[in-house]
């Protein structure tokens, strides 16, 4: 009988790049479940995940890994909870750009906690390039601090190797 | 706890969704519960008598989005209607069909009721929801698409 296959999960707060990540390493067509935002619109975001989102790669060792995206809404936090039923790791994305990331990084590493602490996590701060410009190593002090042990990239999520560097990191750690 | 007005609703608009529901009340006597929900999750409108609903409406918006995918995927065409069957009742979840095309309505009921009774009767109601936001078009063009 096979392995069970990998589980990734892509969570962080909305526009982050989750959608974007896991299209760019899916080697099906994903599966989306977009909708047009009614309120918080802007020019650069129009849609937002209110499901999931679902796409497949295969590792150069034929490893199948499942990827699935979860909404980045706060009050769609029952779905961050099934979605990250029996996953191997989570893809934590955050918006660098965004007005509190460390809020952010709070909510997320409570809301998975049982990832965070045992480092079946790994962070990908998207938006380096934005007027904020917050240093990684805000979130390297705020992680240690909490005592958590999560790698950290600044990732473009429009950009394949960016993502699966974070993939290779998340493997890393699980095998350590 | 009273509805958090949606910015892109007006209440004239609501108020009249509130009477498309009091009427599905009419026609469905076990009916549990029932609201308006954008497909990006947020409550606009309820039954006068139900608590707060913003879980549930999220979770239609989540659920009615999944069915659209899944008919997609099986070649179903359009998702109309996704149905939940419980031990103790069951719900449906339904695109409201007007042009915006960004609404779903949810209701539920006790075990008692036929589930074509409650399809047929929330079918009317959401013609009814679609007609009254035909009629106040203005709010649903602040949508950016």
């Amino acid at each position: 009988m096979n392995p069970a296959p990998i589980k990734l999960v892509f969570t962080g707060p909305v526009g982050s790049g989750k959608t974007t990540a896991l299209h760019q390493l899916s080697e099906i067509t994903p599966v989306v479940t977009e909708q047009a935002m009614t309120v918080g619109a802007t020019v650069n975001k129009t849609t937002t995940t209110v499901a999931l989102d679902y796409g497949e790669v295969t590792l150069e060792n034929g490893e199948k890994v499942l990827l699935f995206g979860t909404p980045g809404q706060r009050y769609y936090d029952y779905m961050c909870k099934i979605v990250a039923q029996g996953a191997t790791g989570i893809m934590l994305l955050l918006n660098n750009d965004n007005a509190d990331p460390q809020n952010d990084l709070a909510y997320f590493t409570e809301l998975f906690a049982d990832h965070a602490k045992r480092g079946a996590m790994v962070l990908g701060i998207t938006h380096t390039e934005g007027a904020r410009n917050n240093p990684l190593q805000r979130y390297h002090a705020w992680l240690s601090d909490r005592g958590y042990m999560l790698p950290v990239f600044a990732v473009d999520a429009r950009n394949r190797d960016d993502v699966i560097l974070m993939v290779e990191a998340l493997a890393a750690s699980l095998e350590y | 706890m009273n509805l958090i007005p949606h910015p892109s609703f007006s209440s004239t608009l609501t108020n009249e969704f509130n009477r498309a529901l009091l009427q599905l009340k009419d026609s469905v006597p076990d009916l549990s519960t029932a609201c308006v929900a954008t497909r990006d999750g947020f409550e606009i409108a309820r039954l006068e008598s139900d608590n707060d609903q913003r879980k549930l409406a999220a979770m239609a918006s989540s659920m009615h989005a999944l069915g659209d995918a899944i008919a997609a995927e099986a070649s179903l065409g359009a998702c109309r209607n996704v149905i939940i069957e419980g031990n103790a009742g069951k719900a449906v979840m339904l695109t409201v069909p007007d042009a915006a095309a960004n609404k779903v309505l949810i209701a539920a009921a006790s075990s008692d009721t036929n589930l074509a009774m409650l399809l047929i009767s929330s079918r009317t109601c959401c013609e009814q929801l679609a007609n009254a936001s035909q009629n106040h078009f203005a709010p649903d063009t602040e949508f950016v698409t």
